[in-house]
């Protein structure tokens, strides 16, 4: 990420040189063991076979991540997150550049900025409880599209679930994306607009030909952090489908963090080694769409000068 | 191999904290042997505080304790706080005492946490003059039993029956459908009288499930549904595709609420309790868990689904297990043996609104017809046949694809083809 | 100037569907759409707090009326049931801690990485940020054996007891800090160097440096990293479920959940919402006490 740019004119003094590890080495210690280096003992874990401390550890070597691949409902959970990735991460976008369209000068813009951006900040368990209520087939949603004539619809049936599922998630987070955004798009000075509006170009020309390059960095970022962020979802899967039993939600809804979770911790012998490997796989899924992600996202830097 | 993991664990944390102390050297817990005169009992409970049974269990160890001068310690954690108890235990963490079933009594025993209890049976219950063993009925015993002897002691008998409000459907209590044609004459009519015949939480695939079980199960007996884990030419005998049958029968007839498979649990029951449906598929618990929604004049009761065949009757217990790797195993067993005496178990009953384990306390009134099936049973099986012990299948292909049966998806050709051909695959995908 | 030189050519009156979409339609309808949008939520604020202070019979029969009379027993009910008084506790000091100490550690770092002309500045940003692309599924089977065997490892080797609440703590922090020291280092360099040299030049040494000059200079950045990180603890789960389930040691989220998993038996609706309420509403009013401030470091920490 954020490569290293040539320093802009710092010399460093030998004394700040010799900060350098002191500073540095205690995030990179905690990091480096309690991060990366229990990801690397995952990878170990994924090679055997294994119900936790205490019982015995047999090495399976790739069968644990070969199963995977024969599981339908880890296929399926791993469909589901990519689904969920480009489904919702266009959504989340979508509804970015066209707030970046007006909020520069709608009226109580940054009342909107912070309202749109209060979901974020509930959490996915008291959204999924509240959902219960709301989308339930007698529930509130479906007695409002009665009195519109509408059918009532099973939301949290198998087919719609994971649709809810998505649209709960793009309502929660699309706030943070704007608010990100946004904070970019304050910093172009206004002068440009002014200039465009005096050529004649519409506000959706404005976005296009100004906004748009000139936050594009931002963006592919923000995109790599939804990237990131869409293939850990886990409680809003729980909190919709069966939060507060013991039951396992639908194949349909399952997200690679939720099958995981299944098969980690749920009723029965823990299977630890499958867990891992699931995990691996899924890191390894990262890396490809991040790299993805920064493909298409890259293009020459646009600066104001 | 453990000594590996707990060695590189270690060296992981040392250098996280940074603490440098490995030079220390000297066990902790060396220096706490003083202690060891008192008797002492650790339980970690998955039952909530709130819940009657909470109740019930710790007055009964504060008598424990007030009576044999051990020091009691437990602690209520819930259902989700559960989770991780079973991988603290097997690693030498855990309590004395845990709450088992009969469900989940395979996966306690593959993870060798299960300390054989038949000296148990043996002891006197206090002040009785009889044994565990007297106390209990056999098939009690056998719910609560692996291969390696009895696993749990039981405090509570659950089962699964088909329940109504006796009340508004006095025609059920006095002449209950005696076989599945008579049952599905009951839906039709309940049906055309603009009465929705079925209250079912969809979204719980657990509880979808009973239909097939009960179905495959109640006539074919033990060992019938765990086959199908384990055999793929078990889906091939005649009687499974008939069991899948009465399932899609019931989808295609639309006996159960609109959109039920999106309803969030527990509306389905509750809405059940409250009277809009007649009947809910359930397991003995349903009464006291929808107690609040129940009408004042409900008078909830029971029947087995009708399906012939052996007409087994599903019997699986509530209790305790003491974990083979606690630190108080004998201390737990002298609590097992004081628990059973009458006047606790009989709280069961009266606060908990539970079937006790002991056949000679009687059950709430609206449980008694299930405690007479389960007494004068000819035939019995263990809580889902045991076949939720093979968990990812169970979770990743069996409730998955009984699902779309029972929302009308597939059919009940396809599902057994479908099963059949995952059952093989889930098989390899364990061997390979 | 790549941008403005862009600039479409055509002027406005000849284009008058352009002028319409560009202009009229795509605004006005984005504009209607957020105000919508905001007016939800609001009134999902509002509805959960109204619904909190119901008896459990109007929640379902009523869901939409003013409570017919205060039911603030849900309250006290909520907040015993599931043992919301020490879960609250539990989740401030976790929380609060966790923040501090995620940029106690972030901080230095980043500004180490920052300013650095060392070789090794620039590969060991990308392995912090590598981090970010780790998710937490990759460490969820370390961190459960990690929490067992440091408890058996604490207990019998060092302090003669232990609590998984400080586990939790631990890689919570350690979790975060990868997104911290991204944003951070990011902000760091777009500050200017000039009053820090300054500093250096009077005789300051690094570390008052970076305590009296870098870190007031900074600190539009280490609130947004703060406050983004208070959000993210407060509401941390899947961890929690992992390594601090226990009624006693969970935090609010956690309680929630078990609460909401003893609604089968309690019924008790009114209480649930209440729950929520607790869990929630402290949130909303830190974000309306600092939430303009979030959005004001977050560009330069992660743009530039």
């Amino acid at each position: 990420m954020a490569p290293p740019r040539e320093a802009r004119g710092t010399r460093l003094r030998p004394a700040r040189e010799r900060a350098f590890w002191p500073f540095l080495l205690p995030a990179l210690l905690v990091y480096t063991l309690l991060f990366v280096l229990p990801s690397f003992y995952g990878l170990w874990v994924s090679l055997h076979s294994w119900a936790g401390p205490g019982s015995e550890m047999t090495w399976r070597g790739l069968d644990n991540y070969l199963a995977l691949l024969r599981s339908e409902a880890f296929l399926r959970s791993f469909v589901n997150t990519f689904v969920l990735a480009v489904a919702g991460g266009g959504l989340v976008f979508g509804a970015t550049f066209l707030s970046m369209v007006v909020l520069r000068h709608l009226k109580g813009r940054a009342f909107i900025r912070s309202v749109v951006f209060l979901p974020m900040i509930v959490s996915a368990i008291a959204v999924g409880a509240a959902v219960g209520f709301l989308l339930n087939p007698k529930g509130v949603v479906n007695d409002a599209l009665g009195w519109l004539g509408v059918d009532a619809q099973p939301w949290l049936g198998p087919d719609l679930v994971f649709k809810c599922v998505i649209g709960g998630l793009v309502w929660s987070t699309t706030g943070f994306y704007i608010a990100l955004m946004m904070s970019a798009v304050d910093s172009i000075p206004a002068h440009v607009y002014e200039d465009a509006t005096l050529a004649g170009a519409t506000r959706w020309e404005q976005f296009r030909h100004i906004t748009l390059p000139l936050t594009w960095d931002v963006f592919a970022v923000a995109a790599v952090l939804w990237v990131v962020n869409s293939l850990k979802v886990f409680e809003i899967v729980i909190a919709f489908t069966t939060g507060g039993t013991p039951g396992t939600p639908p194949l349909q809804a399952r997200t690679a963090a939720v099958q995981q979770y299944v098969s980690v911790s749920m009723n029965g012998v823990p299977e630890l080694g499958a867990g891992a490997a699931m995990g691996m796989v899924v890191l390894l899924v990262t890396a490809v769409l991040i790299v993805l992600v920064r493909r298409v996202t890259r293009r020459d830097r646009v600066e104001l000068s | 191999m453990r000594t590996w993991q707990s060695r590189a664990a270690a060296v992981l944390t040392i250098g996280a904290l940074a603490l440098g102390v490995t030079g220390c050297g000297k066990k902790n817990s060396d220096s706490a042997t003083g202690e060891k005169a008192r008797e002492s009992l650790v339980y970690r409970s998955t039952w909530g505080e709130a819940e009657p049974q909470a109740k019930i269990f710790k007055a009964a160890l504060d008598d424990f304790a007030a009576r044999t001068g051990a020091k009691v310690e437990v602690t209520f954690v819930g259902r989700k706080g559960g989770e991780s108890m079973p991988t603290e235990m097997a690693a030498g963490r855990g309590p004395d005492l845990f709450d088992a079933a009969t469900d989940n009594l395979a996966t306690w025993q593959a993870q060798n946490l299960l300390t054989p209890l038949d000296d148990v049976l043996a002891a006197q219950v206090p002040g009785e003059g009889k044994t565990v063993a007297d106390v209990l009925p056999a098939a009690v015993k056998t719910a609560s039993s692996t291969d390696k002897g009895l696993g749990l002691v039981p405090h509570t008998i659950i089962s699964t029956a088909v329940w109504f409000d006796a009340a508004r459907h006095p025609e059920l209590a006095s002449a209950p459908p005696k076989t599945w044609e008579e049952f599905i004459a009951y839906l039709d009519k309940a049906k055309k009288a603009g009465r929705v015949p079925i209250g079912q939480d969809g979204t719980v695939n657990f509880y979808n499930v009973y239909w097939f079980y009960s179905a495959l199960v109640r006539a074919n007996g033990a060992g019938s549904l765990k086959a199908l884990s384990a055999d793929p030419a078990a889906w091939d005998r005649p009687e499974v595709l008939e069991a899948a049958r009465k399932v899609a029968q019931l989808a295609k007839g639309g006996y159960f609420q609109k959109d039920f498979m999106a309803t969030k649990f527990p509306a389905a029951q509750d809405a059940w309790a409250a009277g809009e449906y007649d009947l809910n598929l359930n397991g003995t618990w349903l009464a006291s868990e929808t107690k609040p929604k129940l009408g004042s004049g409900a008078k909830v009761a029971s029947f087995q689904l009708p399906v012939g065949g052996k007409d087994s009757v599903e019997v699986g217990t509530l209790g305790w297990g003491v974990n083979a790797k606690g630190k108080n195993k004998e201390t737990a067993k002298k609590f097992l043996a004081f628990f059973l005496q009458s006047k606790y178990v009989s709280q069961i009953a009266t606060a908990a609104d539970n079937i006790p384990s002991r056949a000679d306390v009687p059950a709430p009134a609206h449980l008694a017809g299930v405690q007479k099936d389960v007494a004068s049973a000819t035939a019995t099986h263990r809580t889902y046949d045991e076949a939720a012990a093979d968990k990812s299948w169970w979770n990743d292909v069996f409730l998955p694809l009984h699902d779309q049966l029972i929302s009308g998806k597939i059919d009940a050709a396809a599902f057994v083809a479908q099963g059949k051909k995952k059952a093989a695959d889930h098989i390899a995908s364990r061997k390979s | 100037m790549t941008a403005v030189t862009a600039r479409p050519r055509g002027t406005a009156p000849s284009r008058p569907l352009a002028r319409l979409l560009g202009d009229v339609l795509v605004p006005r309808l984005t504009a209607i759409a957020l105000w919508a949008w905001v007016v939800f939520n609001l009134l999902l604020v509002a509805w959960v707090g109204l619904q909190s202070l119901k008896d459990s019979g109007q929640v379902w029969t009523d869901p939409f009326g003013l409570p017919a009379d205060p039911a603030w027993h849900n309250y006290s009910s909520a907040w015993q049931a599931a043992q919301f008084s020490s879960a609250a506790l539990n989740s401030l000091v976790i929380t609060g801690l966790g923040a501090f100490l995620i940029v106690a550690f972030s901080a230095p770092a980043a500004y180490a990485l920052s300013r650095s002309e060392r070789r090794l500045a620039g590969p060991l940003t990308g392995y912090f940020a590598m981090g970010l692309s780790i998710p937490v599924q990759t460490l969820a089977v370390p961190i459960v054996v990690a929490k067992l065997s440091l408890y058996t490892f604490m207990e019998d080797w060092v302090t003669g007891w232990w609590d998984d609440r400080i586990t939790l703590l631990i890689f919570e922090v350690a979790l975060s800090l990868p997104f911290s020291v991204f944003v951070l280092t990011g902000y760091m360099r777009s500050l200017p160097h000039e009053v820090e040299e300054a500093a250096e030049i009077d005789g300051c040494g690094p570390l008052r440096t970076f305590l009296r000059v870098v870190l007031p200079l900074a600190r539009p950045g280490l609130v947004t990293v703060l406050v983004l990180n208070v959000i993210g603890l407060w509401n941390s789960t899947l961890l929690v479920l992992l390594i601090a389930p226990t009624p006693d040691q969970r935090t609010l989220p956690a309680a929630l959940l078990g609460l909401y998993s003893s609604m089968q038996y309690s019924s008790d609706w009114g209480g649930l919402f209440a729950g929520i309420v607790i869990l929630v509403y402290p949130m909303v009013v830190l974000y309306l006490w600092l939430g303009r401030r979030i959005v004001e470091g977050m560009t330069a920490g992660i743009g530039k």
